[in-house]
């Protein structure tokens, strides 16, 4: 009996390689190990949990407190609005998928809205424009090769979460009746925020969660 | 040092210098207002200038202790920006009261602004519409039977402003000046200014 040409026979090839991975009706069409979901379970758990978290701690604790009682000026509170982001760095830190960013922040934004947010259910339509911005950041650090640095992560921070410093300003009104001055340092302190709390801070936690080996 | 390491220097002392700068602007810009409330001999004062015939700072004492009308745990209805309804259980001094008080108010003077602490400035609102309602344009002292915090205590007081939603919700004027801040409903959260210290009469 002849053997057939094992590079030919992609059942007999993949048998050689990983036998116990798909079976049955499954095998013919995952053989390039390519999966017919685009989440695995695993990124749908973690980008769950981190947007469970972030929306927990984004709307039961009072970051502003650290700023307000002592900061004079309108904006100061951007200076801890990092930490909405934090948990949409984890998670890509952790994937390495753009698109868990998304569904990070939708249910963050939605957990928000059920702990009463006073923008209500635009509070999804916020953090995704966040989550937006964010995926822009990493794609620009990567367009200059600093997708692994801690410069370009703390750099997609920044620019994550400065742009919700003038999307709040527009909405609300206030950067047609507050100084250009005190909207120009509202911005300098979200991208400090960005930088820290969620760039540098998030590439932090997700390696030493990797590190951990509990994923 | 390696060109990537001195561009991250740069980057940043050009970054401090123009927030250096800006702050010491904006600090300069705070610490005369704050040598204009030089003259307030309380711990808190509300100031009230701009069209008026004499500036005027109105201790807190003075506001607390009956001297002007007070309306005491109203409801005000709030609504937001975003659309959100809730009722506010609030008590202060009717603002009215204090502009007739004094006849402060400047012959032409046709619009109140109110400016907080920290900058903050709301809308122009039509003095017309305070003089014609009288018990919905508060300066609040108290929210839920609680004298209000400070703000170095993450408070929203001592002092706040509180405009009633149904004070201008059908006012075309409102409207108009909502419309021309580029919102598109009105609403009256962006009136109602927390640590407020200051009334401009335009």
């Amino acid at each position: 009996m002849e053997h057939e040409n094992n590079k030919d026979n992609p059942i007999i090839q993949k048998s050689e390689e990983d036998t116990l991975q798909y079976t049955g009706t499954l095998a013919k069409r995952n053989l390039n190990k390519k999966s017919r979901y685009f989440f695995s379970t695993q990124e749908l758990l973690i980008a769950s949990i981190l947007g469970i978290m972030g929306g927990f701690i984004s709307s039961l604790i009072p970051f502003s407190l650290l700023i307000k009682t002592w900061y004079p000026f309108v904006g100061g509170t951007q200076l801890v609005s990092g930490h909405h982001l934090l948990w949409m760095v984890i998670v890509y830190g952790l994937t390495k998928k753009k698109t868990t960013v998304v569904l990070t922040a939708t249910i963050q934004g939605f957990i928000g809205f059920l702990f009463g947010s006073n923008w209500g259910i635009f509070e999804v339509a916020i953090m995704l424009f966040e989550g937006f911005f964010l995926i822009l950041g990493f794609f620009i650090i990567e367009l200059f090769h600093e997708g692994n640095s801690n410069l370009g992560w703390a750099i997609a921070g920044g620019i994550g979460n400065v742009s919700q410093v003038p999307l709040f300003w527009i909405i609300t009104g206030k950067i047609w009746l507050i100084h250009w001055s005190l909207f120009v340092m509202a911005c300098m302190f979200g991208f400090i925020s960005g930088v820290f709390l969620a760039g540098l801070l998030g590439k932090l936690i997700s390696k030493r969660i990797k590190d951990s080996g509990v994923i | 040092m390696k060109a990537r390491s001195l561009n991250i220097i740069i980057a940043i002392i050009i970054f401090s210098a123009i927030f250096g700068s800006l702050f010491y602007y904006n600090w300069n810009l705070y610490m005369e207002t704050k040598d204009q409330f030089n003259e307030c001999d309380d711990s808190c004062c509300l100031r009230i200038t701009g069209n008026v015939s004499d500036e005027k700072f109105i201790g807190i004492s003075y506001l607390l202790n009956g001297s002007f009308t007070r309306v005491e745990d109203v409801e005000f209805h709030v609504l937001n920006m975003a659309g959100v309804e809730e009722n506010r259980t609030i008590s202060g001094v009717i603002l009215w009261d204090i502009l007739i008080s004094y006849n402060l108010l400047g012959e032409d003077a046709e619009y109140i602004r109110f400016q907080s602490i920290d900058g903050y400035t709301t809308f122009n609102i039509p003095i017309r519409l305070i003089r014609s309602n009288p018990e919905m344009v508060i300066i609040v002292t108290h929210e839920d039977g609680q004298l209000l915090e400070p703000k170095t205590a993450d408070g929203d007081g001592p002092l706040a402003a509180a405009v009633d939603f149904d004070c201008i919700k059908d006012d075309s004027e409102m409207q108009q000046i909502f419309e021309d801040n580029y919102q598109d409903f009105v609403h009256n959260s962006k009136l109602n200014a927390k640590n407020l210290d200051t009334i401009i009469v335009i």
